[in-house]
């Protein structure tokens, strides 16, 4: 008999944080991908000998925010420790990062999963110091220190993971939630959110605790997706065979889809932590963790639950609208101008709007149409003034080249006509010119009838109300009939 | 503390990895013996009783104080690479790191 | 009258007065190294250059009388350890030997803004492993009252470079008695500030949480007149105090008695295996003290036999990691053959000395899983209730006096083959940097031919205390004015 084996997943998500300048160093903060190397770089973040580490307030103020967006108990008092290794791309020959006293601990994400809401809990949130970059050709690697002391935030999962879909959904999550909060610009091309996945797997239906893998460098939801399941299948195929899942480090081959041992590399985990002398503990003001509290912003549960009960959006639609902050914020903006229903505008911006921004893959924070112009758009299409197509039309002008609807209507004579002595010329005409196209129609191919309503809107440049002119031709095609 | 632990050749070997530290085996046997001596010395703190103690890391008093989110001017590449062992194209150069695949 | 004789108050007013330029006194000084420094060896780089440049620099701010202050145009010489940009710092290790920092100490630029003229940097036990200079990576330096004996550690080099006449006064840095000691066995005055006083920004660090950065010279005012130039909160260092500065000096100048004050002797320093001259000459000292009208009670420290294992540990610990960073990548030595992993090994094995690597080793075996709670730890623990100590003592005594080590410098290579023998030699001193507190080492005896050295020794921020005891102390008494042979 085939046993069944059921996955416990833990996540680390590794995730910069956007302040100006470094964690311990006034040096700033670049695009490590495109900088020029080793130009944003100074004693502390070289590690050149007696410089000494200063924290940045933002990036304290930042892991709050998370922390308290993710429920977590914000601890007054945490404190910084070396966690000690030698790798060419850390500088001191260790990291500074929080270890048994963390900024937060247990905080709690919610997430949707096939069987319902599921609560995932959250063990610490703690910052850290990125690393240097590496790169590598021929026989030599290449060292760049300008990503060197970047913040990190790193926030841990307890392992209530149970399978990839699952983290995918929390790693999606928590992306919107750094998005929503600032924390983060979001770019995973970029690898300014990185994940290492634990994996264990053991029989369905025991509680045993098997030994578990770390999965590293895993830097989009596919890779982390992909990985786990790697991961689970290589685990449960070791046991079903009666072997041992060892507890090692995994890398992860994105061309491939699968992990690899990084035995050898690095011997046995043994950072030698112990609290960083040169920083002191930090204490915060509880009145201080409150004000960041106040400044909240409400996170994308609160939000779809409110766009569904003031929009009445269906749940689908509302969750679509609330997944990035700018769009949330661009919905509400043009809902609030616009006279149309809320669904109306939904469907406005999910449709020829959405297919604009994932063309031309501008930013929703850098769309320069204004919700007004957007609004009063919608209108003249709900209220009969032009008709849809043309809607359309207009709607790409304005994205593209802005200017002002109303205007751009009257400049392209798109005003629509529901006059039927006007729309009636155009009917008789078209089916007198096509004799063979209304006998199949007649013969019962009634999918014509949006053709022959195409071919009106063509003789009459888009003016023709589309209602209009399909009541006109049914009469006229059922006339012929007779 | 000393008493049960093993000081041999095999920790001092496995303590000089963790280290990057490459000893030699006289230096390795000389190790040992004043691991042995050394840790002997310092069980000596068995004797006090620090069942309520809290351990006392700093030696001021003082609070971090964080500082602004301000940027400062960076030092010259060349500056910084002046000191390094092996340079090109303005990146720190060692031999290649070895990753498996 | 000759130069090198002079105290930097006696200095500063014939270059205020343009008696002298500072040009001629640093060329002075100069040739004094040149010629007497091959005997003592307390000089690793000597920075002509550096210093000419620098006393044109005050000689043009002495003739405006612009930004004036005591230390304009004096030279000075700094450990080792402190980083003096473009100008070797090398903490006389062989990992470090060209690496020149490119920036400098936040005390050297303090003193760079008071157009003090840097001579060169000072020999030291390697980046501070030691209490006699002969862990030193390069070569060993002299005790200037017998060439036969050390100089103390591990600030070694400038102890021996201020009681030659090689340097008015010098920065030292003491982590476990590096200033109090050395200084001691070269009879000059030496003060361990309270941490956190003077900036460690630019300090190499051996014990991150240890460390203070201190003045050597040839008298309690001129160590004065130097912390007042360089302590003071830094924002680049988070443990620096923030406390204001006072004029250390000022205050001296008004002192006439210490009438009020109470000095507690901790008996525990006064034990078996301290040398019988040197107690002999640090109670006379005592004795004199309360001739000034101080109280003097005897008062117990009863963790003190706890100190040098606990602040060995402690050690151990934070150099294991503070070391990592000497990996042959950035800066300093780096053999390269083979790969990675072998330049890792190569070069820590060829830069680091025995003593270094033996900390390295049981640091690291201190911190390492398993062993954390047993060894660093429990020592973080010990440390509280030694804290605890001074700070019962200092309920009533405002300074304490002990010796400041149990017996004169010893000879060359007489403990180098036990290292243990070496740790306890400093017995009397690592306590004071267990609590952070200051501490002041003064002049107080020969013996032999070597100074004995007492140790004045007060609660956080009392410099201004401790100085002044050893103000008046030398207004009625004449150890810190004499010269070893040499000079
Ligand atoms: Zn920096």
């Amino acid at each position: 008999m085939q046993l069944t084996y059921e996955p416990i997943i833990g996540l680390e998500v590794h995730a910069e944080l956007l302040t100006k300048s470094k964690m311990f160093c006034g040096c700033e903060v670049v695009d490590s991908i495109t900088a020029k190397p080793n130009r944003y770089i100074c004693p502390v973040c070289t590690g050149q000998p007696g410089a000494l580490p200063v924290l940045n307030q933002k990036a304290v103020e930042l892991a709050v925010r998370v922390g308290l967006a993710l429920e977590c108990q914000i601890h007054v008092e945490s404190i910084f420790a070396r966690k000690n290794y030698f790798y060419p791309d850390l500088p001191k020959g260790y990291q500074i990062s929080q270890y048994d006293q963390p900024l937060a601990t247990d905080g709690k994400l919610l997430i949707e999963t096939e069987s319902g809401i599921k609560k995932i809990r959250i063990r610490r949130v703690h910052l850290e110091e990125d690393t240097g970059k590496l790169s590598h050709a021929n026989a030599h690697s290449f060292i760049d220190y300008n990503r060197s002391g970047v913040p990190l935030l790193e926030i841990v999962t307890e392992p209530d993971l149970r399978a990839p879909d699952e983290a995918k959904a929390y790693a999606a999550k928590l992306h919107a939630i750094l998005r929503y909060l600032d924390v983060n610009s979001g770019d995973m091309e970029k690898g300014v959110i990185r994940f290492e996945a634990n994996v264990s797997v053991r029989e369905a239906g025991t509680e045993k605790l098997n030994n578990r893998t770390e999965i590293k460098n895993l830097n989009s939801f596919r890779s982390l997706a992909q990985g786990i399941e790697y991961e689970i299948a290589r685990q449960s195929e070791i046991y079903s065979r009666g072997g041992i899942v060892e507890q090692e480090t995994l890398g992860f081959n994105e061309a491939t889809g699968k992990t690899y041992s990084q035995r050898g590399k690095e011997e046995a985990h043994d950072y030698r932590y112990f609290p960083e002398p040169d920083l002191p503990p930090l204490v915060l003001d509880s009145d201080w963790i409150e004000s960041i509290r106040m400044t909240l912003l409400e996170l994308p549960d609160a939000k779809t639950k409110r766009f569904i009960s003031d929009f009445n959006l269906n749940p689908s639609d509302a969750r679509f609208l609330t997944s990035e902050l700018s769009l949330a914020n661009y919905f509400e903006r043009v809902a609030a101008k616009s006279k149309s229903s809320a669904k109306i505008v939904h469907s406005w911006i999910a449709g020829e709007f959405m297919r604009y921004v994932n063309e031309s893959g501008i930013d929703i924070a850098d769309i320069t149409l204004s919700p007004e112009s957007f609004a009063q758009l919608i209108d003249m299409v709900t209220y009969k003034t032009i008709g849809g197509n043309a809607g359309k039309t207009v709607l790409v002008e304005l994205l593209q080249n802005g200017g002002d609807p109303a205007q751009i209507v009257k400049e392209k004579g798109l005003t629509q006509v529901s006059d039927e002595s006007f729309i009636q010329e155009a009917v008789t005409k078209v089916l007198n010119d096509n004799p063979s196209e209304v006998e199949k129609y007649l013969a019962g191919k009634e999918t014509l009838l949006q053709w022959f309503v195409g071919q009106v809107a063509r003789a009459t440049k888009g003016k023709a109300d589309p209602n209009v002119t399909r009541e006109l031709l049914v009469k006229g095609l059922v006339e012929r009939k007779k | 503390m000393s008493s049960e632990i093993r000081v041999d050749e095999k920790l001092v070997q496995e303590i000089a990895s963790l280290a990057r530290l490459d000893l030699t085996e006289d230096e390795t046997r000389v190790f040992v013996s004043q691991f042995k001596d050394i840790l002997d010395y310092v069980s000596i703190l068995n004797e006090v009783d620090t069942e309520n103690v809290s351990p006392a890391y700093l030696s001021s008093s003082s609070k971090n104080a964080p500082r602004e989110d301000v940027i400062e001017v960076s030092v010259p590449t060349e500056e910084f690479l002046a000191n390094a062992p092996e340079s090109k194209d303005d990146y720190v150069l060692i031999p290649r790191v070895h990753i498996e695949q | 009258m000759k130069l090198h004789e002079l105290t930097i108050r006696e200095t500063h007013e014939l270059l205020s007065s343009r008696k002298i330029s500072s040009e001629e006194l640093t060329r002075d000084y100069l040739e004094r190294i040149q010629r007497l420094d091959p005997q003592v060896k307390s000089y690793v780089t000597v920075s002509e250059d550096v210093a000419l440049e620098q006393a044109q620099k005050a000689d043009e701010c002495l003739k405006s009388g612009e930004g004036l202050t005591p230390l304009t145009g004096i030279p000075y010489s700094a450990k080792d350890s402190i980083s003096t940009r473009g100008v070797n710092t090398t903490c006389s290790s062989k990992i470090l030997e060209n690496y020149k920092p490119f920036y400098d100490a936040t005390a050297i630029k303090k003193l760079n803004s008071a157009n003090s003229v840097l001579l060169g940097k000072n020999n030291m036990d390697e980046f501070g492993m030691g209490s006699s200079t002969e862990n030193s990576g390069f070569f060993t330096t002299r005790n200037p009252w017998n060439f036969d004996h050390v100089p103390g550690g591990s600030s070694g080099g400038s102890a021996a470079t201020v009681a030659a006449g090689l340097a008015p006064f010098a920065l030292g840095e003491d982590t476990g008695g590096s200033v109090r000691m050395p200084a001691s066995f070269c009879g000059v005055t030496g003060l361990k500030t309270t941490y956190g006083r003077v900036s460690r920004y630019g300090l190499i660090p051996l014990v991150s949480s240890f460390d203070t950065i201190g003045p050597m010279a040839r008298s309690a005012y001129d160590v004065a007149l130097v912390l007042e130039a360089i302590a003071g909160h830094d924002p680049k260092d988070s443990t620096s105090r923030v406390e204001s500065v006072q004029s250390y000096s000022e205050s001296l100048k008004k002192t006439e008695n210490l009438r009020g004050l109470r000095i507690g002797i901790p008996k525990e320093y006064f034990v078996e295996g301290l040398d019988k001259e040197v107690e002999a000459s640090v109670r006379t000292a005592i004795k004199q003290i309360e001739g000034l009208g101080a109280d003097v009670v005897e008062v117990s420290l009863p963790h003190t036999q706890y100190a040098i294992p606990v602040y060995y540990l402690i050690l151990f610990a934070e150099a294991s990691s503070n070391l990592a960073k000497y990996d042959g990548v950035r800066f300093g030595l780096s053999e390269r053959t083979g790969d990675l992993m072998d330049v890792y090994l190569k070069t820590r094995e060829a830069g680091f000395g025995a003593e270094a690597k033996r900390r390295i080793m049981l640091g690291t075996f201190a911190l390492s899983a398993g062993y954390y709670d047993a060894y660093y730890l429990k020592a973080q623990k010990v440390r509280a209730l030694i804290r605890q100590d001074f700070q019962k003592a200092f309920e009533t005594c405002d300074a304490l006096i002990t010796p400041v080590a149990p017996t004169t410098a010893f000879r060359i290579g007489e403990k180098i083959s036990n290292p243990l023998d070496m740790y306890l030699s400093d017995v009397f001193v690592v306590a004071v940097n267990l609590a952070g507190i200051p501490a002041l080492s003064v002049p107080c005896g020969i013996s032999n031919g070597l100074p004995i050295g007492m140790q004045i020794i007060g609660p956080h921020l009392s410099e201004e205390t401790l100085l002044r005891i050893g103000y008046l102390y030398q207004s009625q008494t004449d150890w810190h004015t004499k010269h070893p042979p040499c000079w």
